[in-house]
Formats: structure tokens, C-alpha cells, sequence
């Protein structure tokens, strides 16, 4: 009776300290992209099979509370600035010289009809703690070895998906790419993250792509110009002052 | 503390000094071609054509010069090349583009001629300084209180015209600012502005002070100040509900003087707009206006629409109504109407926008008046757009 017991506690363990890793390789793979602030230049891509749009911007972040965004293309919607602190969300439009208060549905809009959401951009969920992990096995995917790894939402948990696969390298914890399935288990998206470049203090990957599973020829590209990390911003950086000061 | 706060916008400075690949002056602008055929319901002075057709070839030119951190120079100035058979057989139309509105006189036709003529206008030209919690701006520049998206009787610089597509920038006012930041979502503000009454030929100005800030997840704001012809208290906020944007300005005006033919005025509007996840966009907007009449309300014009903040409408109160949808990524839609409950007279505009390159759109919009004779919207005839904008 009691080996069994034994086996089950050990096996217990076994299983726990393997999802313990599968959990920390997905933190080290998405702090990558993380720091406690940061301040970058990215362009973002739509392409469809007969069009594409691009819109390029400067980014503040500081935690997941302050952001602020400027708008440096297209020429139509330069100068726009973006602002927000917790739940509140401001647009500073400075041809009309009008502080815009934006209400929650509003932010649910899509630009040009990206690929990415909102909270793929805002990332309000955590990949860490919004989720379970299980080491699924190892893969070689772009010459990298590669942990695969199935992520579960937690009950209750603000998250869209119902299940997200990761691809992390072995070495350097490379986040290089993720397959996002619905509650029916059916493929949403396909994420593949390339040009693996030294982006302030870390290599990481600056190229991101967005490619949903049901339509030919849409995808939708992320590209990080610069970025830098745990710079010093201050709360007090993300205010309605600086909104009409920064460019 | 205050050495401390000091220190972090130093810093702050220091950093926007690093990152010095910032251009000292920029130009950026747009060239725009609106065509229009305008079907009038009563003709215009001077000509008995009913059928009328313009071209407006419309520069727009934005300059910065960012002299310091602290110091910026910026003008504007918008450059508008008429031509078609409304210009040839509607003689006062030039009369009617070429005003300043403001204490200067920054505006004049360049060249004309037969059925055409060319127009320049400085609408921006002003100093801005920045330091600190303080701004200051002098010169020529927009002064935008309004809140709301369809009418603003808060914003008693400027008289947005909900049928002014064309000119989303409003001209501007001759005016010192002066803004304290009170917080990162707080300010005061105070400006002084003048201006040129053309008809009593004389020099008016406005004072008046806001201040606005965020509570309990909306913005608030609160002004008063002295007009030529009114004292003006007002209020305004912005916040949501379930989601649903939810705006209001009001404005109340007491006359210097009773008996100087102004009238009081109470100006309130308030609106509901929502976002679907399909990224239909519903808005609902009304004014009321206690000085409005409930009767037939005709004292529009369609040329040169003279509204000011105290008569965004002649009206006792106007409803607004208004559908939008993205029919593709690169192509949307828009539908909406504007309704005086009291004569019965109604607007419809269509709208449509199609998304040509990156820089480059096509816009498609009709503006359809329709009502008895003597109404607000029924003697204003029907007008169709067809607009191409290029940005710089």
C-alpha cells in the first residue's frame, strides 16, 4: 500500500517540477519582451492579398498600467498621441488641438483590421500566471532546439484563448513561435517571431508575425526598430503634459 | 521634494536630448481636391442657377520649429485654389471665403480670374513655451474647449460646424494662453483673446479661464468668463457607460447688458456613443438651446454658415443621430441625420471613405436638406461630394 503512495507522491512531484520548468521557460521567454519600463520605435504591417497598410510608432511603457503612444505614420494621423494609466485611455489629436477621453468599447477596435488584438498589444493577461503550462516535447525549429509547450487558461482567468502552444528555444529561451486555438480547439492564429537581433541589454526576437488560420494571404507584422529596457520614466512622465510635449 | 521633481525633469529633459535624431522643424500637410454639386432649393443672390458645381484644390501646410526643449514656433496656413461655374455665377462667393475672423487680417486671394481664384489664409502662427507645470502660447492658434462631437457650446473660441467637413482644423483665434498643469490629468487654464467685430468695426475681446480634471474615471471641466456681449459660465464632462462613451457640455450666457438685444442663453448638449466588437459605432447627440425658437427656425444659409457658440442652432433643440461601419478594412461607411423636432426639418448625410495607400483616401459624401419653406434645414438645397486627400 504504501509504495503506491510513495509512486503517486513522486510521480506528483515529477509532474510538478516539470510544469514548474515549462512555467519558467515561458517567463523567460515572454520577459524577453518585458522590462519594467521601456521606450521603443515599431512599425506594424497589415498585408492582405491585394493591400497592406503600415502604421509606425514611439512607445512608452512603464508596468502594465502607463503606456503612451505616438504616432509617426501615416502622415494623415501623425502627431496623434495615446495615453493610458490603468483603465483610462486618452487621444490627443493636436490638429484639432482636442484631448479626447476614449470609452472602453472604443478600444476594442481593431486598426485597419489587425490581426493582433488589443490585449495582444496591451497584453492586460499574463502568459505566467493567466495560464497552466505542460511541457508537451522538444522540437528543432529554425536550427534551434526547442521546448513545446501547451498553455491552459486558469479558471476565471481574462483570457481569449483556450489553449496557446509555445515554441521556446533551449538556449537563450527564445520565444519563436505560438499557435492559439478557441475553446473549441480549433487554430485562431499562428504567431512566428524572427530576426533574433541585440535590442538594448538582450537578443531577442524583433520581428513578429500574426498570421490567422482561416485566411489566405492575411497577416499582420510587428517589427521592433529600437527598444530599450527598464529606462527611467516616472509615473508622473504619463501625463496630459507631456502628451502635447513628446515626438 | 521640489529639488527632487526638479531632478526628474532634468532627467526626463536630458533623455528627449539624447534621443537627438528629433528633427529640429518639420513640414507636413495635405493636398486635397473636393469637388462638389450643390442643387439649390431657393438661388443664390445674383444668379438664378439651380444646378451648381465647384473645384477646390486645398493645400494645407503645417510648420514646427523647435527651437529649444521648452520653445516652439509654429504656422499653418491653408491655400485653396476655387474654380467652376459656382465662382463664375455666384459672384459674392469670393466675398464670402476671403474674412478673417480674426484681429489680423491674415487672409487674401491671391490671384483671380475669370471663374477662378486663389486663396491664402494663415490660420496658425504662434510662440509656445513650455516649462515646468506652465505653457504659454501667443499668437495665432486654436483654442478647443468642446467636449462633445457634434455640438460644443463649451468652446466659445471657435464655433465648430457639424457641416464644415472640410475644414476640421476651424480657423484660428488671436489669443495668449497660459496653461498649469495641476496634475497628470488636471489643468488651468486662462486666455485672452481679440478680435475685429467687422459689422460695428470695432475691438472685442474675450476672457475666460477652465479647468479641468479626472475623477472617479471622468473628465470633468468648468469655465467662466466675459465675452463681448456675454458673461459665460459652463461645464463639461466625458466619461462612459457600460463601455458606452457619455459626454455633455452646457453653457450658460447672461448678457452684459439686458437690454443689448443678446439675450440669455442656456446651451446644453449631451451624448451617447458605443463601439460594437463588429466595430459598428452608434452616437446619439441632442442640443438644447433656451434661447432657440420652437418655430419655423430658417436663418441658415448654406454659403457661409455664421454659427456661434450660443447658436449652434437656431433652433430650440436638434437631434443627432449616427451609424458607422467599417464595410471593409479600407472601406467605411457613415450615415447620419440631424432633426429640429419643433419645424419637422431634417439633415441626412452619407458618408463613405475608401482607403486608397497609405497616404491617400477617397471620400464620397452627400449633405441632403430637407423641410418646409422657412425651416432650419428646408430651404438649404442638397450637396454632393467627391473628395481626394493626399498626406504629407
Amino acid at each position: 500500500m504504501k509504495t503506491p503512495l510513495i509512486t503517486l507522491i513522486l510521480s506528483l512531484f515529477w509532474c510538478l517540477s516539470w510544469s514548474q520548468d515549462a512555467e519558467e521557460i515561458i517567463r523567460r521567454a515572454d520577459e524577453k519582451f518585458r522590462g519594467e519600463s521601456s521606450r521603443g520605435k515599431m512599425t506594424m504591417i497589415i498585408n492582405r492579398p491585394t493591400w497592406s497598410r503600415e502604421i509606425s510608432m514611439k512607445s512608452w511603457t512603464l508596468g502594465n498600467d502607463y503606456s503612451m503612444i505616438y504616432i509617426t505614420a501615416p502622415a494623415k494621423e501623425k502627431g496623434q498621441v495615446f495615453l493610458k494609466r490603468k483603465t483610462e485611455m486618452w487621444n490627443w489629436v493636436p490638429n484639432i488641438e482636442r484631448m479626447i477621453k476614449i470609452p472602453p468599447s472604443m478600444m476594442m477596435q481593431s486598426w485597419m483590421g489587425s490581426d493582433f488584438t488589443n490585449d495582444d498589444l496591451v497584453r492586460n493577461s499574463s502568459l505566467v500566471d493567466d495560464y497552466e503550462h505542460n511541457l508537451l516535447e522538444e522540437e528543432i525549429l529554425e536550427g534551434y532546439n526547442c521546448y513545446q509547450i501547451e498553455l491552459i487558461p486558469k479558471p476565471d482567468a481574462p483570457v481569449v484563448w483556450g489553449k496557446i502552444i509555445m515554441w521556446v528555444s533551449k538556449d537563450e529561451y527564445y520565444w519563436l513561435r505560438a499557435e492559439y486555438y478557441d475553446e473549441d480547439e480549433n487554430l485562431v492564429n499562428k504567431e512566428i517571431l524572427s530576426d533574433i537581433k541585440q535590442m538594448d541589454n538582450r537578443k531577442m526576437p524583433s520581428r513578429l508575425e500574426m498570421i490567422p488560420a482561416e485566411e489566405e494571404g492575411h497577416k499582420t507584422i510587428l517589427i521592433f526598430e529600437e527598444i530599450a529596457f527598464n529606462v527611467d520614466l516616472a509615473e508622473s512622465f504619463f501625463s496630459q503634459q507631456n502628451m502635447k510635449r513628446i515626438r | 521634494m521640489k529639488t527632487f521633481t526638479f531632478f526628474i525633469i532634468l532627467f526626463l529633459l536630458s533623455h528627449f536630448t539624447v534621443t537627438a535624431q528629433l528633427k529640429k522643424t518639420t513640414l507636413n500637410g495635405y493636398v486635397k481636391d473636393l469637388y462638389m454639386y450643390y442643387k439649390t432649393d431657393n438661388s443664390l443672390p445674383g444668379t438664378d442657377a439651380t444646378h451648381l458645381t465647384s473645384n477646390l484644390i486645398h493645400n494645407r501646410l503645417n510648420f514646427r520649429w523647435y527651437i529649444t526643449n521648452e520653445l516652439t514656433f509654429a504656422a499653418e496656413a491653408r491655400n485653396r485654389f476655387f474654380s467652376g461655374q459656382l465662382i463664375r455665377e455666384f459672384q459674392f462667393y469670393e466675398e464670402l471665403i476671403n474674412t478673417d475672423p480674426g484681429y489680423f487680417n491674415l487672409a487674401a486671394t491671391v490671384l483671380s480670374g475669370e471663374g477662378w481664384f486663389l486663396h491664402t489664409m494663415v490660420d496658425r502662427v504662434y510662440m509656445d513655451y513650455m516649462l515646468d507645470k506652465w505653457q504659454f502660447t501667443a499668437g495665432r492658434q486654436r483654442i478647443n474647449w468642446g467636449i462633445t462631437l457634434v455640438w460644443n457650446p463649451n468652446d466659445i473660441f471657435n464655433s465648430f460646424s457639424y457641416f464644415d467637413f472640410d475644414y476640421e482644423e476651424r480657423p484660428g483665434s488671436d489669443a495668449l494662453k497660459i496653461q498649469y498643469y495641476t496634475g497628470v490629468t488636471s489643468s488651468a487654464e486662462l486666455v485672452y483673446k481679440i478680435d475685429r467685430n467687422e459689422t460695428e468695426d470695432k475691438v472685442e475681446s474675450t476672457i475666460a479661464a477652465k479647468y479641468r480634471f479626472s475623477k472617479l474615471g471622468y473628465d470633468f471641466q468648468f469655465l467662466g468668463g466675459i465675452m463681448p456681449e456675454d458673461f459665460v459660465l459652463g461645464a463639461g464632462w466625458a466619461g462612459d457607460i457600460k463601455g458606452g462613451g457619455f459626454r455633455g457640455e452646457a453653457t450658460w450666457f447672461i448678457p452684459h447688458d439686458p437690454n443689448n438685444g443678446s439675450g440669455e442663453a442656456l446651451v446644453v448638449t449631451v451624448s451617447g456613443d458605443y463601439t460594437f466588437k463588429s466595430s459598428l459605432y452608434i452616437h446619439a447627440a441632442i442640443l438644447y438651446n433656451t434661447a432657440g425658437t420652437t418655430g419655423k427656425a430658417g436663418t441658415r444659409e448654406f454659403f457661409g454658415q455664421k454659427i456661434t457658440a450660443k447658436m449652434l442652432s437656431p433652433a430650440r433643440g436638434n437631434i443627432f443621430g449616427q451609424l458607422s461601419y467599417p464595410l471593409t478594412p479600407l472601406f467605411s461607411g457613415s450615415f447620419s441625420g440631424i432633426l429640429n423636432p419643433f419645424d419637422g426639418s431634417f439633415y441626412m448625410g452619407p458618408f463613405f471613405n475608401y482607403s486608397l495607400g497609405n497616404n491617400l483616401e477617397l471620400m464620397v459624401a452627400g449633405q441632403l436638406f430637407f423641410g418646409e419653406e422657412a425651416t432650419e434645414y428646408g430651404e438649404l438645397g442638397k450637396a454632393a461630394y467627391g473628395r481626394l486627400k493626399w498626406s504629407f
